[in-house]
């Protein structure tokens, strides 16, 4: 019946090595930028925007300055793999992290395939130039192959390591930039020559006015998220607290002002041969907007272009297929995916299978890829709930862990910044369902999958991962969905009376007794010592599992290591599923932070059960319980909790309900009934009932009138137990009308029970994501 | 989501210098807030210019704008590098501190011996 489980030994560590200067981080940036952003949705935004794309990409510019800010900030600060997706986890409770990694594992990983898909319509428009065609090869079907083929190669390079990634993308990249030069020149070129055609080109300045405008953003935010990309690599690297927010900065002042010039030069070199306004001839192109325009004005204008365009949508693959990866890879070591993703080559030292798994996905939406401007307003809108996400995150890291961390740039107007950039994003994405609802709902559908495998999957293994180990479990039962009740044992001289009151507990609903006792080790010495300390405790823990046997209660015992007993207390409630803790107490703690004491106040605030706080010797049953009511409403369940601990004979429950001398009779009356009828379904005859069935009364009814403190006070003079009830608030908020119960507490001499009820599950979760922004970091790393 | 994660990631300051560096940006305000302005209004002056000369002025100040707030930027990662630095070297001159303690020397260790200089483990407080 007894089994021994190890604690669980550290998971070895695994790190890239740091290869990565300051222009090759800048590189990776400019070159997730300059790719599908100008190649293919120019054309597409010029259709949206009219002229006035140029003020969008302008405008695009100042919104993603600062969100740079606070990717500068935390880049510089948490240089790891998975960027937004790790500070998110950092930052915010629950599944944001998860969801975050999730949103940007398929933003990356679609952009990607958009990408390839982008390299293979211009290769195949390449091979249609030269004489060459598709081979006799479906031209549909000739471009799929071509993009499965052009992700493998980058998957293979990415592969090869940091360096040769960043070698390959160096150079892509420098390839790009001078052929967009020389679009850009030759199209300012021909202006110079012919500045009325500028004058003819932006007639129309804004079509659609600012709607369109803002739909361009929207349409074209994705243009800018290469920071993202750039802070993935600060794990690899060089000094990043430097180059990390230098190279974001640099990477934006390099491609903002190529977006404007080049949408310039599109619109105002252009002479379109119908007479129609340039802007609604470059949207009717579409996708090749950009190519149709180079072929005008541009000296081997359609050769040039074709060669840049591959080379743009090669280092944007490039980019990020090495992202996707990077986020699935810190998605697996924080374990929200499964471990085989965390995985690092023994050569390359690059995360091979989450670059496998990625690379699958890539290719898995080339294959199956929609409509060319839904994707990009997917992508664009999971970027921009990701980069939401990041601005409330570096708040409360900020808060959190701000003063523990080496900042290499810290966000300027601080949180005013990100407080803007979110309401910004937030508007972005909203117009972006006025550009495809359909996007909105493959988000939805993505971020629904997301949900239901956080829940059915890496919740759980978070759980596993966080608690503390179990080093003794010894069952007589085990049934973690029925009722149970812990009793964490730590002072033998209160086994008796917390067993008692677990004993009448368990006399309402009949269920399982959970007996922990918490190996406390230092924060300074791992917590695989407590084994050596196991032997110690054991007799103590069987001396009293023999105990609640004797009182015929079923003991699932157990042995926790860790270094703080709350946290080993409410992984046991989570994990049994408890409904209620009894614990002992011995009065109020003289730390002016706590509220009952540092323990139990954790577990009241983070563990949603019943919490039973028992201070000094109860006898049970008792003959005289006093248990003040604050409203008529609370009055069954103190009553249902109080009734199996006083069952002896001529034994009675006391309902005190303290009123202001304000109340009329009648509002006193009414008082009383209400709680009368609120106990009315627990008041049944007891065991002794006389013969002539006439009941025994067990509860009794008091309304009385005065202060609450000395009135209770008062009354519990003639008690043998005084049981106290307390909302969630007032234990944590002492300014609340918790003060009232502590001030009792400190005053009556009898044996106390502080009950405090839990929530419903619901209130529960939302009252822990508040709580997660409002505590601050104080504990040590074990 | 613990100061646990960010122990095993190595990027906490070691924990005598938690508190010591100041937390304020090294970011020249009036200058950042001169160099938004410019932003701002340029853009503005694209949107209002209707495609004329003045949206193409706006656009170069625009390009202007990026430039300078770039540099901006940049030189605040310099300004707090050494600021980080003299923080550093004014505390480990308060407190004499010879060799640093850094990440690299706190190690956990699987060494009873240890444990056993440590003393018997603790009990539940309460």
């Amino acid at each position: 019946m007894s089994a021994q489980q190890a604690a669980r030994a550290p998971a070895p560590t695994t790190e890239l090595s740091r290869d990565l200067g300051l222009f090759d981080i800048t590189m990776v940036g400019v070159a997730a930028m300059i790719g599908a952003g100008i190649f293919v949705l120019t054309g597409i935004a010029a259709g949206v925007a009219g002229p006035a794309l140029i003020v969008a990409f302008a405008l695009n510019g100042v919104v993603t300055l600062l969100t740079a800010m606070v990717y500068a900030e935390l880049g510089s600060a948490i240089p790891e793999a998975g960027g937004g997706y790790l500070w998110v986890r950092q930052g915010l409770p629950g599944g944001n992290a998860f969801m975050a990694g999730w949103m940007s594992w398929f933003a990356h990983a679609v952009a990607g395939s958009l990408y390839a898909l982008g390299f293979a319509a211009y290769l195949a428009e390449t091979l249609h130039l030269i004489g060459i065609g598709t081979f006799g090869v479906p031209q549909a079907i000739f471009t799929k192959a071509i993009a499965v083929a052009i992700a493998l190669v980058f998957i293979y390079i990415n592969f090869r390591g940091a360096s040769e990634t960043g070698m390959a993308g160096n150079i892509v990249t420098m390839g790009k930039i001078a052929i967009i030069g020389v679009f850009v020149v030759s199209g300012i070129a021909v202006i110079l020559g012919e500045p009325e055609r500028l004058e003819e080109a932006f007639r129309d300045f804004a079509p659609k006015g600012l709607t369109g405008i803002f739909a361009a953003m929207g349409l074209t935010y994705i243009a800018y998220e290469g920071y993202e990309v750039i802070v993935q690599t600060g794990e690899e690297v060089r000094d990043p607290r430097r180059n990390v927010p230098k190279a974001v900065f640099l990477a934006l002042l390099i491609v903002v002002p190529i977006y404007i010039l080049v949408a310039f030069v599109c619109i105002g070199a252009v002479q379109t041969p119908d007479g129609s306004p340039t802007w609604q001839w470059l949207g009717e192109h579409q996708e090749l907007g950009l190519l149709r325009a180079a072929e005008q004005f541009m000296p081997l204008g359609s050769i040039l272009l074709l060669v840049g365009a591959l080379f743009s949508t090669m280092s944007a693959l490039n980019a990020t297929t090495y992202s996707s990866t990077r986020v699935s890879f810190a998605m697996g070591r924080d374990r929200n995916l499964p471990d085989l993703f965390g995985a690092v080559h023994p050569r390359t030292r690059t995360p091979y299978l989450a670059l496998a798994l990625s690379g699958a996905l890539i290719i898995g939406l080339v294959v199956f890829i929609p409509q060319i401007h839904d994707v990009a307003a997917a992508a664009d809108i999971m970027f921009l709930l990701l980069f939401m996400q990041v601005n409330v995150a570096v708040i409360t890291i900020r808060r959190k862990y701000g003063d523990k961390l080496a900042y290499g740039y810290l966000t300027p107007f601080f949180p005013y910044v990100p407080i803007v950039a979110i309401v910004l994003q937030l508007a972005l994405a909203l117009v972006l369902f006025k550009v495809s609802a359909l996007a909105w709902f493959v988000i939805l559908g993505w971020l629904g999958s997301g949900l239901l495998i956080y829940h059915f999957y890496a919740s759980r293994r978070e759980l596993e991962e966080e608690v503390t180990p179990v080093l003794v479990e010894e069952r007589l039962r085990v049934d973690r969905e029925g009722f149970s009740v812990l009793v964490p044992v730590a002072n033998p001289n209160t086994v008796d009376n917390l067993l008692g009151v677990a004993d009448a507990i368990l006399e309402t609903q009949p269920g399982q007794l959970v007996l922990l006792h918490v190996i406390t080790v230092p924060d300074q010495l791992p917590v695989s010592v407590g084994r050596d300390f196991v032997n110690d405790v054991r007799p103590v823990m069987d001396d009293t599992a023999r105990k609640a046997e004797a009182l015929e209660m079923t003991p699932n015992a157990l042995i926790r290591v860790g270094h703080r007993p709350a946290d080993a207390i409410i992984d046991t409630v989570r994990e049994h599923r408890c409904n209620f803790v009894v614990m002992g107490w011995r009065g109020q703690s003289s730390d002016p932070r706590t509220v009952v004491g540092s323990n139990i106040d954790r577990i009241v605030k983070d563990s949603n059960a019943n919490v039973v706080v028992v201070r000094g010797d109860v006898e049970l049953p008792a003959r005289r319980i006093l248990v003040p009511v604050q409203h008529p409403r609370h009055g069954h369940l103190m009553a249902g909790l109080a009734a199996p601990m006083a069952v002896a004979e001529g034994a009675y429950i006391e309902l005190l309900h303290v009123v202001g001398e304000d109340l009329t009779p009648h509002e006193r009356a009414a008082r009383a009934a209400e709680l009368k009828q609120a106990i009315s379904s627990l008041d049944r005859p007891p065991a002794d009932a006389d013969a002539d069935g006439r009941r025994k009364q067990r509860f009794r009814i008091r309304i009385a009138t005065g202060e609450v403190v000395p009135t209770i006070v008062e009354h519990s003079r003639e008690f043998d137990l005084l049981m106290m009830g307390a909302s969630r608030e007032s234990w944590i908020r002492r300014k609340v009308w918790g003060d009232k119960t502590f001030r009792i507490a400190n005053s009556v001499d009898c044996p106390l029970m502080l009950v405090n009820l839990r929530t419903g599950r619901l209130q529960f979760n939302v009252s822990q994501f508040f709580q997660f922004f409002w505590d601050t970091e104080e504990e040590m790393p074990g | 989501m613990s100061l646990k994660d960010l122990h095993q990631a190595g990027v906490l300051l070691p924990r005598d210098e938690w508190g010591v560096h100041d937390l304020h940006t090294s970011v020249n305000k009036p200058m950042l807030l001169a160099a938004m302005a410019l932003g701002l209004t340029s853009v503005v002056l694209m949107y209002v210019g209707g495609g004329g000369t003045l949206t193409f002025i706006a656009g170069g100040l625009f390009i202007g704008f990026m430039a300078w707030i770039t540099h901006i930027s940049i030189k605040a990662v310099n300004v707090q590098a050494a600021q980080f630095a003299e923080e550093r070297e004014h505390f480990r001159e308060e407190h004499s501190i010879a060799q640093p303690v850094t990440e690299a020397d706190v190690v956990e260790t699987e060494d009873t011996n240890t444990a056993s200089a440590a003393g018997p483990p603790e009990t539940p407080a309460e």
